[in-house]
Formats: structure tokens, C-alpha cells, sequence
């Protein structure tokens, strides 16, 4: 299946933050790809570099093989994104809202507007000021912007946030649909990992900025591919190892965590131990959702 | 670029804080020809006290030609106020709510959109200006009619009422363009924040402070007055004296349109190289 869209080496730091450290992952076409980390782990950063309303401090963004051009925005017409929040001109109503983006879209035919608010149900509330929406409905009336200009992704950040149980049910059957029907490619992220569970096929998972975890969700929520928990004080030596023999790790709370395979510990152990890396404590975390809990609470 | 314009029109029309500014002129410029209308003999013949001692006033002093003159001078900080509510808000204030991230997510320029919102901010500031003349002098007319112009400035101008129109019209035309610069220093100034307010009490505390220090008259300040936006707010004075200094106007209009230009290219600057953090 071919990479729609590639992300490599990005980075992005404010003064001595750095929010984005040195993430890759690519996304294959037809995917559902879960983009999973706690709050403030860069997830929305590296999603708005990927929109151009961040710029980053280096990395290579591509999309369908070809490297994002910031200085043409051409690029913009394959994505559709909804940031954050979706928000709108309040004062208007959802037709005129769209009406706005169908203008900067440069589309053809206008019938697509309420194509896209029957997509989401709000066919019927299109006269209606946004003003005066719930929150299920602005995040419905945000997919309609994003599926307006038919691109081949869809950004999604947060598409749950601040929904009732039934509007989260709701948001991931619509998500499906598109997925399926439009067959639109999705990228969605989220701080839940049942909602990514529940809907993606590949994630990659990000802390701090850096990247954790990624691949295939059965495979990942499996107890095949582990946690290790190490704590040492050979930080250089552990660092420079993981990044040689191309284990994803992270370094959190003085420890390090590396994904590695259940079956393969002794030989990891027996491994760092020949590099003369001290060995305080070895924990084996069985699965990424232990993992994930750890970080968030 | 024009359907960018159409679309910052169409934002511009359809936002009520647009009619605030149309609506303070009716009310400020109503209430005050009003109040000369009732009270005006008394409070110009206050004013002009001085002059009857030299001079026999004869005819209506107080006249369209007269009240346009004198609500003209309101260009100098509350116009300026007035315009910097739709210009400071058109990118500070889609960054406060959200929408900025929506529209530059769309296949545009960020120059193009920079541009389309200072072309459409000039547009709305043309609007505003043409308002005011046509309620000074419409209603003046309507309540006063016409009639000399007596000018209180380096001496007295007396001015026929068949000689003013062509001056009035080339003194909206200089004070729209002064009033164009404080849209580009609005604007310039909302590319730099993220919220609506910014701007309107930046925009106003640099003109509020350099009127300040330059009318002061410090002497270190002499040589470079003519280069400071603000000095020329009123240079629309000129077209009212006896002997029209051509050459200071046409100084005044370059020096304004340097700094529509610079304004708005560090404007465009920073548009392009912001983080859209909101």
C-alpha cells in the first residue's frame, strides 16, 4: 500500500522547549492512523506543521511523494483538517460559513456545500447561526469543511472533545463512513487510547515530543510487542545503543522505556550488559495501554 | 485576490461591529449640528469675540462649510478609533476566535490573504471617511445652507462659499489617506497579537503619544517632524489657507505613502513567518 503522507525528522522548539523531537511516521493510503499521546505531548503541534500554520525547525514533510511546499499552498487542497476546535464565523450560519471556504477552495459546483452538511446531518439547520450550536454539532459542521474540497486526507485533532458518550459513538461512525464510503485517508488524533483503539488501524504513539510507539494497532495492544522499563545511569551509552540498533525508546521520570519483542529480553539484557550498561531495574510493562496509563497518570 | 476581497467584504457587511463606526458619526455629528443649530450664535460669537474688535462679520458664520471644517479636526484620534475596530480585528481577531486557523488551512497565500484584508480595510476606511463628509456637509447644508468659510489658522482665510467644494474635497482626500496609514499601523500591529484589543489601544496610544511629544515643539524633535506619520493627519489644514503650499502637500503625500508601504510589508513580514498557535 503506498505512504500518502510522510513525516520525517520533524522538529519544532520554543526557546528551550522543544515540543517536537525528532518525529517520523508515514501514513498509508486508506488508513485510519491514530495519533495518540497525553496532553501537551506535541500531537497538535505536529499535525498544525503538517497544515503549514506551524512552521517547523526542520523535517521533511510528504505528501503523496512529493515534499510540502509552505511557500505554495497548493498542497492544502488534498487535506482537510479540523484543528482543535471548530471554529467559526458565529455570527453566520452554517451555509455562509461554508459558503466562505467553498470561495477559498476554488470549487466548481456549489450543490457540493449541502452535499457535505447532509454528509454530516445538518442539512436541515443550514440557515441556523453557528452561534447557536451545540458542541456535536460545530464538530460535525468542522468534518463538513474538511470533506468539502474532497481532499484524500483528513486531519482530525481532538474530533471527540467535549462530546457526550453518544456524540463520541456518533463522531467515530461518521469518521468510519468516511473512511469507507469517501474512502478518504484519516489521521486522528486523540489523549484516549480506547478511541484510537476503537477506530485506528496503524497509530503512532508520542510523549514529550518524541515518538514512543508505532504500527499496527492489534499488534502494538498485543502483548507480543512489550514495554521495558530500565532505569540507569548509563544515559549516554542507553541512549546511543537504542538509537544504533533502532529501538524506539523514551526517557521518562529517570527511566527509560523501549519497545521491544516479549520473547527477545534476555537477549536485550545479556545484549546491554556486554555494552557495559549498568542495569539498576528491568521491568517488562505488558502492554502499550499499561504503558500509556503509566504516562498519563 | 478579488475573491479574497469579496470574501473579506462579505466577512466586513455581515459583522455587526462594522455599523459602530457608522453609527458614533451619525450620533457625534447629528448631536453636535444639532447643538449648533440650537445654541451655535452664542458659542461662535464667544469664539470669535476677538475678531468682531478688527472686523465687521456680515452673512451666516455659521454654515455647512463651517461645521465640515470644524468636524473634520475629529479625524485627528476618534476616527482613528473608529477604523482600528475593523481593521485592528481582521487578523488579531480571527486568531482570538479560532477562524484564522480555518481560512489558512485553505489553498491561499498568506500574503494573498494579508493583502486581500489591508485592501478591504482601506475599503471600509474610504467608507467611513466618505460618511463623515457627506453627514457634515449633507446635514449641514440641510440645517445651516452654505456660505463663506472663516478660517482660524496662521491669521484668518476668509474663503467664498463658490471657492470651498474643490477645497473640501482634496482635505477628505489627504485626511482618507492619513486615515488610510492608522488602518496600516492597525493592521500591522494585528499581525503581531492574538486578540482584537491589541491593536485598537496600541494603534491609538502611538497616535495619542506622538501628538503628545510632538506638540510638545522640543527642538531635538524639529528636523525629523516631517518624517512622523502623525504630523501629517492635519496637513489637510493646507488646502484652506490663501496660498496653497503645493510642495509641502506633495511631501506629505509621499511620507504617508512610505508608510502605508512599510506598515504593511513588516505587516505581511510577520503574517508570513507566525506560528498559529490559537
Amino acid at each position: 500500500m503506498s505512504s500518502i503522507l510522510e513525516v520525517k525528522n520533524l522538529h519544532k522548539s520554543y526557546q528551550n522547549f522543544k515540543a517536537v523531537d525528532d518525529i517520523s511516521f508515514h501514513v498509508n493510503e486508506g488508513d485510519i492512523y491514530g495519533f495518540l499521546g497525553p496532553n501537551g505531548a506535541g500531537k497538535s503541534t505536529t499535525l498544525r506543521m503538517i497544515l503549514g500554520l506551524i512552521k517547523p525547525d526542520s523535517g521533511l514533510i510528504q505528501l503523496d511523494g512529493e515534499r510540502v511546499d509552505y511557500s505554495n499552498k497548493k498542497y492544502l487542497n488534498q487535506i482537510g483538517a479540523l484543528i482543535e476546535r471548530p471554529d467559526f464565523y458565529k455570527n453566520l450560519s452554517a451555509y455562509e460559513n461554508l459558503k466562505i471556504l467553498y470561495s477559498m477552495s476554488k470549487l466548481k459546483d456549489i450543490r457540493i456545500i449541502d452535499d457535505v452538511l447532509n454528509e454530516v446531518d445538518l442539512l436541515d439547520r443550514k440557515k441556523d447561526k453557528v452561534g447557536g450550536y451545540s458542541q456535536g454539532m460545530k464538530q460535525r459542521l468542522g468534518i463538513a469543511q474538511a470533506l468539502m474540497h474532497q481532499p484524500s486526507l483528513i486531519i482530525l485533532d481532538e474530533p471527540s472533545n467535549g462530546l457526550d458518550p453518544q456524540g463520541q459513538a456518533d463522531m467515530r461512525k461518521l469518521i468510519l463512513k468516511i473512511n469507507t464510503e469517501r474512502r478518504i485517508t484519516v489521521v486522528i488524533s486523540s489523549h484516549i487510547l480506547a478511541e484510537i483503539e476503537k477506530i485506528s488501524n496503524r497509530m503512532i504513539v508520542i510523549n514529550k515530543g518524541r515518538k514512543v510507539a508505532e504500527g499496527e494497532v492489534n499488534q502494538l495492544m498485543s502483548s507480543d510487542s512489550i514495554k521495558i522499563q530500565i532505569k540507569t545511569d548509563s544515559h549516554t551509552a542507553i541512549e546511543n545503543y537504542c538509537k544504533t540498533h533502532q529501538i524506539p525508546f523514551t526517557n521518562e521520570n529517570e527511566s527509560y522505556y523501549l519497545q521491544w519483542e516479549e520473547a527477545k529480553i534476555n537477549e536485550l539484557i545479556k545484549s546491554l550488559n556486554s555494552e557495559n550498561i549498568s542495569l539498576y531495574e528491568v521491568r517488562q510493562l505488558k502492554t502499550l495501554e499499561e504503558y500509556f496509563l503509566n504516562l498519563t497518570n | 485576490m478579488i475573491r479574497l476581497i469579496n470574501i473579506e467584504l462579505f466577512k466586513i457587511v455581515k459583522k455587526p461591529r462594522t455599523y459602530i463606526g457608522f453609527l458614533a458619526i451619525f450620533l457625534i455629528v447629528g448631536a453636535l449640528q444639532l447643538a449648533m443649530y440650537f445654541e451655535g450664535e452664542e458659542l461662535i460669537s464667544i469664539a470669535i469675540q476677538n475678531l468682531e474688535n478688527d472686523f465687521r462679520l456680515e452673512g451666516k458664520i455659521i454654515n455647512a462649510n463651517l461645521l465640515t471644517y470644524i468636524l473634520l479636526n475629529s479625524i485627528i484620534i476618534h476616527i482613528p478609533i473608529l477604523i482600528c475596530l475593523v481593521t485592528g480585528d481582521a487578523i488579531a481577531g480571527e486568531a482570538a476566535t479560532g477562524t484564522l486557523r480555518l481560512i489558512l488551512q485553505r489553498p491561499f497565500k498568506r500574503s494573498e490573504i494579508y493583502i486581500a484584508k489591508a485592501i478591504t480595510g482601506f475599503l471600509y476606511t474610504i467608507s467611513l471617511m466618505v460618511f463623515l463628509a457627506g453627514m457634515t456637509y449633507g446635514l449641514g447644508l440641510l440645517l445651516f445652507g452654505t456660505g463663506d468659510l472663516i478660517v482660524l489658522r496662521r491669521g484668518v482665510t476668509v474663503i467664498a462659499s463658490d471657492d470651498v467644494t474643490w477645497r473640501f474635497f482634496y482635505a477628505f482626500c489627504s485626511g482618507t489617506l492619513s486615515m488610510i496609514v492608522v488602518a496600516s499601523l492597525s493592521m500591522m500591529i494585528s499581525s503581531f497579537v492574538n486578540n482584537a484589543i491589541g491593536p485598537i489601544v496600541g494603534t491609538i496610544a502611538i497616535l495619542i503619544g506622538l501628538n503628545i511629544i510632538f506638540t510638545l515643539g522640543a527642538p531635538i524633535f524639529k528636523d525629523i517632524l516631517p518624517y512622523i506619520f502623525t504630523s501629517h493627519i492635519t496637513k489637510w489644514q493646507y488646502f484652506f489657507d490663501f496660498d496653497i503650499d503645493k510642495l509641502v502637500l506633495q511631501q506629505s503625500v509621499l511620507v504617508q505613502f512610505v508608510y502605508i508601504l512599510i506598515f504593511n510589508l513588516v505587516g505581511i513580514w510577520n503574517f508570513n513567518r507566525k506560528d498559529i498557535l490559537t
